[in-house]
């Protein structure tokens, strides 16, 4: 089932509830993993001085937990109907790939730190593109008639 | 360019030591408060903090260090729900916390590293003036965002 499809079945509050998930994996998971990743070229070294941080973007990011186990916290929070979602499948794939990765990059193997900058960089860009998909559909709603309308996320204050 | 991090945590910070740290001079704080206080004193001491770097969400922020009206927030917004409140109140902190800066006249350029739709960063915008996001943790452009045009070199009016 395309992404867009799943979307469509659901109602305005399970809409919402996806929305809040899916900005939430995107920040707590997609953001924190590429601290260090955005911030090396592609198939180059690591620099030895960034293995750690590198080690607790992946395995530690979220007040100690991997970044899996936070994904997998996170989407028990969505919809059913968004469980096989691709941009979700994609991501677990991913985090399944950085989780086998551990041992070389805590043990600062370069080939490790190349494949898991990779796989960081992956998985940030699915879990924003889900993220902005399930906001463009809750904003065309919004559009599209009274129903569902978002709330102002700036204190109250609209404009 | 003296550069206030503001969040709940250590990540910005860690992030900004290893990527930053060779074009900004970093202090951080770790809440509303604490912001408040920091910007307060330097500008008082005459070395005013000139651009901020703010998370958006503060999840483990305790409830008593929230900025907020929670009950007000809850009655407003959520039905009453305090718990609904609390807990939006934790995912937007970084905005409400700006929101208590300006108020006290902190003008700063303030950055988020956060992916917001175009229409909420005008409404940022519009509300908080000097507003600018880039979407992750990409250091070149949080430095380009903090140190551009109108942004880094204003103190503050307070």
């Amino acid at each position: 089932v395309s992404l867009e499809a799943a979307l469509a079945l659901l109602d305005d509050a399970a809409l919402e509830a996806a929305e809040e998930v899916a900005s939430a994996l995107h920040h707590d998971v997609g953001k924190y993993v590429c601290r260090v990743a955005r911030n090396v070229r592609p198939g180059e070294p690591v620099p030895a001085t960034l293995a750690g941080m590198l080690a607790r973007d992946l395995f530690e990011t979220h007040q100690g937990t991997r970044a899996s186990a936070r994904f997998e916290s996170l989407s028990r929070g969505l919809p059913a109907a968004l469980s096989g979602a691709p941009p979700l499948v994609l991501a677990r794939g991913e985090l399944e790939r950085i989780d086998a990765l551990e041992d070389g990059v805590r043990a600062a193997r370069p080939e490790a730190f190349a494949e898991a900058v990779l796989a960081a960089t992956r998985l940030e860009a699915a879990l924003a593109g889900f993220a902005k998909d399930v906001r463009a559909e809750q904003r065309a709603r919004a559009a599209a008639g009274p129903a569902c309308i978002p709330r102002s996320r700036d204190g109250g204050r609209s404009e | 360019v003296r550069l206030l991090l503001i969040e709940d945590g250590h990540e910005y910070e860690e992030f900004a030591r290893h990527f930053l740290a060779d074009r900004f001079e970093l202090i951080a704080a770790h809440t509303g408060a604490e912001a408040l206080a920091l910007l307060g004193a330097a500008r008082d001491g005459g070395r005013p903090i000139e651009a901020l770097l703010v998370d958006l969400r503060f999840e483990r922020a305790r409830t008593e260090d929230l900025v907020g009206d929670l009950p007000d927030l809850a009655r407003r917004m959520f039905a009453g729900d305090l718990e609904r409140a609390r807990r939006w109140a934790k995912d937007q902190q970084g905005t409400l916390v700006l929101a208590e800066l300006r108020k006290a006249g902190f003008t700063q350029r303030a950055v988020f590293v956060h992916d917001f739709p175009p229409d909420r960063l005008a409404n940022l915008r519009r509300l908080y003036g000097d507003v600018h996001a880039v979407p992750g943790f990409d250091a070149e452009a949080i430095a380009a965002a903090l140190a551009g045009p109108s942004g880094a070199g204003r103190g503050g009016r307070a």
